[in-house]
């Protein structure tokens, strides 16, 4: 293993940091010419990052996915034989029999618990269905002082590894149900809604909420739009919010869109609580209004639309479908302030600004998806 | 993943262990179901580690319709759920590795049980994917050299199924089909299952039934050179990605052809039972002369280095008598098994102590020979504290009643009401669980069981007893069998290792000359009290024996 390799891994995620050195701090061996390693990643500026690789000599590569290396990380589930799913952001996910199960190998390794090993199973024993049943977690304490400390003081069962969670056999990611679905969606964003509403009433079971401070909010997103779209950012529609109230905080999906979701037999299933990946695992986990993960799924439908070409009515149909179904949920109203849509919007401009700052850095062709929706939002508003 | 104290760079373990054999079912029932499980033997480690072993040996544990107490197996992967889960198999291998205690299972390569869905696949008709996963003829005339092992139940190494028209092979029972080796795809199969196990942290495997493999018209079915081929692929495999686990093969054969199981080059196996060692051991007690021992071990090849021999007294099975001759099976009919439903297949199924006629003293004699011969040792369960059987009990279940834990309900077994238990505990007034349990002996300081405690602690104080070549003297009372252990510095503290091990056969007390000429000048120290005895010369040596009775010297420069 050297830093050419592992730099180039797509879970590696660090590429706008400087690599001072890289160190295996903790190893086992699974099988003779296959070792589990934890690699230390130094940086510039002192920071440190831990990666979880299974290091197969033979192949000078990672080995993740071998039925021998997922044994070894999970021996209670009995898996014959394995297949590689997809290799994430964070992590890699493979598919192994019996089951079928699909074992999510943490590549990132952090102090904290890992936020989707956590929310998943505590959503799954709070009584939601609408994620993948949750079978095992591995957790592990390691050799790396700079884990184990924290780990020591808070959880000691460790550091997550690895979960295992039921295999949707034959099921479609949402993004892609919706571009193919030219002929209409409003029946599957309608049941999207009333998920999306039971995942929120769930999150709170599982981890409470709070009262939400709207002029906080409003004041971050206010400046975000400023530098964005500069001096005639339509920043009114945020403060319509502090009028307003802001209804409750809570522990929030934190990057919900159609690519998050899956249909398996007429039902939908949530994925991946782990919050965007780049940012620090605190601020994920920071409680905000279930409305954040609203917006971000109205966003995708307009996504949908642009890349699909569908016609606008399906998008206006899709979106009155999933807002209908979220808001009629019974019980969802305690979470919301009295008139949710000016909150809505907000957000969904909230979004369509970091939207517009990523387009226009990664995508420039794309810039006016979201500007499209800046337009509207101002619109409606002014 | 967990805290060991399982040494991984030592791969040649096996060579200085204890084993233990447990039978899952009979053994500890944590759940109150009446069945012996996982979690059970879990509680149990602690009083194993308290004894002395080094490795548990278990019966095998997986899904089985248990027509033969689990050797016919339906699915590879999944554990009895009587047993327990595979969670339940995780910790049992995480807690023994934290109490210094491997472990190995039985795994049956021959055959499945006929309910395993690959046999249920291949029955069906003559075409589907599985159709040439076992051995099925038209005739049942085929391979009539092969000999039928269990005689007092099956007719006939074939058996007519009707969905397929067809005859299938079964060396063994006829609701185990013969598994068919020459297909790739089986041997393929079964590597996959031993990875999986392998995998799981098991420390390697009691191959059950291998001889039996392969068959070929005109020959007996038994040890193959293809049999041998593929055992030599599995080791290659088994070293190339588990160096220190063991495969240790149970070839119920004569020493000259077991000895093929250790491969030429040590290739194949890395542990062999010696079968005839153990009935020889009786007769020679029986007939008060060492000679039936000696002429088996003169009649013993020598191993390639890196394997080991697997000798034991008794086991699950019945005293095999297979590996004997006509003249000296009749004559163990005769003396051990008087009543007639003594008998089973070609053996005799009975425990240590019932076929000694409890005899605390003969016990202690084969004990000392089981530990000191070469080999490493196999104990069975309950062994250890005298236990009975019941040979009214169907099969070979005689032998398989459950652990004497206390003298309380159930011998402390299991909580469940008596009809509902798996086997019945004996309850007779000489071996039933109100005199014969660990809890009794472990707090009589002169127990059986304490006594055995301290015979595992001298045995593992020298590695002369694992890795010592042998040679057996020759003095002139041959009711005493004496023999010397040794080996060049084994434990590395700059001598020579040398242990003289001298055991009375007879039930009189008897005097012996040894010549130990060429140790002149050594000193023997009794190993088990240190005593120091007088000084070797140039004269014979002259011991006295005790009936039944034996020493163990350590020979050392004076």
């Amino acid at each position: 293993m050297d830093a050419a390799w592992l730099t180039a891994k797509r879970w590696y995620g660090a590429a706008d940091r400087e690599l001072r050195s890289l160190a295996v701090v903790d190893r086992e061996r699974v099988v003779r010419g296959l070792e589990w390693q934890v690699v230390e990643a130094c940086f510039a500026e002192g920071e440190r990052a831990y990666y979880q690789i299974f290091w197969d000599d033979d192949a000078g590569e990672d080995g993740a996915e071998r039925a021998e290396s997922l044994r070894w990380l999970l021996p209670e589930l009995g898996l014959t034989s394995a297949r590689l799913l997809s290799g994430e952001q964070s992590n890699t996910s493979v598919v192994c029999e019996p089951g079928p199960v699909v074992v999510k190998v943490f590549r990132r390794l952090t102090a904290e618990a890992n936020p989707d090993a956590v929310v998943v199973r505590r959503l799954w024993d709070s009584g939601f269905r609408g994620v993948p049943e949750p079978l095992f977690e591995r957790r592990r304490p390691l050799d790396v002082p700079a884990l184990s400390g924290a780990a020591a003081a808070g959880d000691e069962s460790g550091i997550d590894l690895a979960v295992a969670r039921r295999f949707l056999v034959g099921s479609v990611d949402g993004w892609s149900l919706a571009v193919a679905a030219a002929d209409g969606f409003e029946q599957e964003a309608g049941d999207l809604g009333r998920l999306t509403a039971d995942m929120h009433l769930a999150l709170v079971r599982a981890f409470d909420s709070q009262p939400l401070d709207p002029d906080d909010t409003v004041e971050t997103m206010a400046a975000d739009a400023h530098r964005v779209l500069g001096a005639d950012a339509p920043v009114s529609v945020f403060r319509r919010l502090s009028e307003m109230g802001g209804g409750r905080a809570i522990r929030p999906h934190g990057d919900y869109h159609l690519g998050q979701v899956l249909r398996h037999e007429r039902s939908w299933y949530v994925l991946d609580f782990e919050g965007e990946p780049a940012r620090p695992i605190a601020e994920r986990m920071r409680a905000s209004s279930p409305l954040r993960d609203v917006a971000g799924m109205l966003r995708s439908f307009a996504y949908a639309v642009a890349v699909a070409g569908h016609d606008a009515s399906w998008e206006e149909a899709c979106r009155r479908a999933f807002l209908s179904g979220y808001l009629s949920t019974p019980g969802i109203d305690a979470l919301l302030p009295s008139d949710p849509l000016p909150l809505i919007d907000a957000f969904e401009l909230d979004k369509a600004v970091y939207e517009v700052a990523y387009e226009r850095a990664n995508r420039p062709d794309w810039v006016p998806i979201p500007m499209a929706a800046v337009a509207r939002l101002a619109g409606q508003r002014r | 993943m967990p805290m060991t104290r399982i040494d991984p760079d030592d791969h040649r373990w096996f060579q200085r262990a204890v084993f233990y054999e447990v039978v899952v079912r009979g053994f500890k029932d944590s759940n109150g179901d009446g069945t012996g499980d996982l979690p059970g033997l879990i509680e149990k480690l602690d009083y194993l580690e308290w004894l002395g072993i080094d490795c548990i040996w278990l019966l095998p544990f997986f899904k089985s319709p248990l027509r033969d107490g689990g050797y016919d197996i339906s699915d590879f992967f999944t554990i009895h759920p009587s047993y327990g889960d595979l969670a339940d198999a995780v910790r049992l291998v995480e807690e023994s590795h934290k109490r210094g205690i491997r472990i190995i299972a039985d795994l049956v390569m021959n055959h499945t049980s006929d309910q395993h869905p690959w046999f249920q696949e291949s029955r069906q008709d003559r075409t589907n994917p599985k159709a040439d996963w076992y051995v099925w003829s038209d005739t049942d005339q085929l391979y009539q050299d092969a000999r039928i092992i269990f005689v007092d139940t099956e007719p006939s190494n074939w058996t007519l199924d009707s969905p397929r028209g067809q005859f299938y092979w079964h060396r063994f029972f006829h609701h185990q089909p013969d598994l068919n080796y020459d297909n790739p795809e089986v041997c393929a199969a079964m590597l996959d299952v031993v990875k999986f196990w392998l995998d799981i942290g098991l420390d390697g495997f009691r191959l059950d039934a291998v001889p039996y493999l392969f068959e070929r018209p005109g020959m007996n079915g038994e040890n193959l050179p293809e049999t041998h081929e593929f055992l030599r692929q599995l080791r290659k495999e088994v070293d190339a990605l588990y160096p220190g686990k063991v495969l240790l093969a149970e070839a119920n054969q004569w020493p000259a052809d077991v000895i093929e199981y250790f491969g030429a080059s040590g290739d194949e196996c890395h542990m062999c039972f010696h079968f005839p060692l153990m009935p020889r051991m009786f007769m020679a007690a029986r007939m008060e002369t060492r000679k039936p021992i000696v002429e088996i071990l003169a009649q013993t090849p020598a191993i390639p280095d890196g394997c080991q021999w697997g000798i034991f007294l008794r086991n699950h099975d019945e005293l095999t008598l297979e590996m004997v001759t006509d003249e000296e099976r009749d004559y163990m009919y005769q003396e051990y098994a008087k009543d007639p439903r003594m008998k089973r297949n070609v053996g005799i199924a009975r425990r240590l102590f019932p076929l000694i006629e409890n005899d605390r003293r003969v016990a202690e004699l084969f004990h000392g020979l089981l530990l000191s011969l070469p080999g490493s040792p196999v104990l069975y369960y309950g062994d250890e504290i005298g236990m009975g059987d019941n040979i009214y009990l169907g099969d070979r279940d005689g032998v398989r009643t459950p652990m004497q834990w206390t003298p309380d309900r159930n011998a402390g077994f299991s909580t469940a009401d008596f009809a509902q238990l798996c086997l019945p505990p004996l309850m007779d007034p000489v071996y039933g669980f109100q005199s014969v349990n660990v809890e009794a002996q472990v707090r009589n300081p002169s127990s059986f069981l304490r006594w055995i405690r301290s015979m595992l602690e001298v045995r593992h104080t020298s590695p002369v007893f694992g890795v010592g070549t042998m040679e057996v003297l020759d003095p002139a009372n041959d009711a005493v069998f004496a023999y010397v252990r040794s080996g060049e510095d084994l434990d590395g503290d700059g001598h020579d290792d040398v242990v003289l091990c001298v055991n009375n056969l007879s039930r009189w007390a008897q005097p012996v000359e040894l010549d130990l000429t060429r140790w002149d000048g050594y000193v023997p120290l009794e190993m088990l009290g240190g005593v120091r005895f007088p000084r070797i010369g140039q004269l014979p040596y002259f011991v006295t024996l005790h009936p039944y009775s034996f020493y163990w010297f350590k020979l050392v420069k004076d």
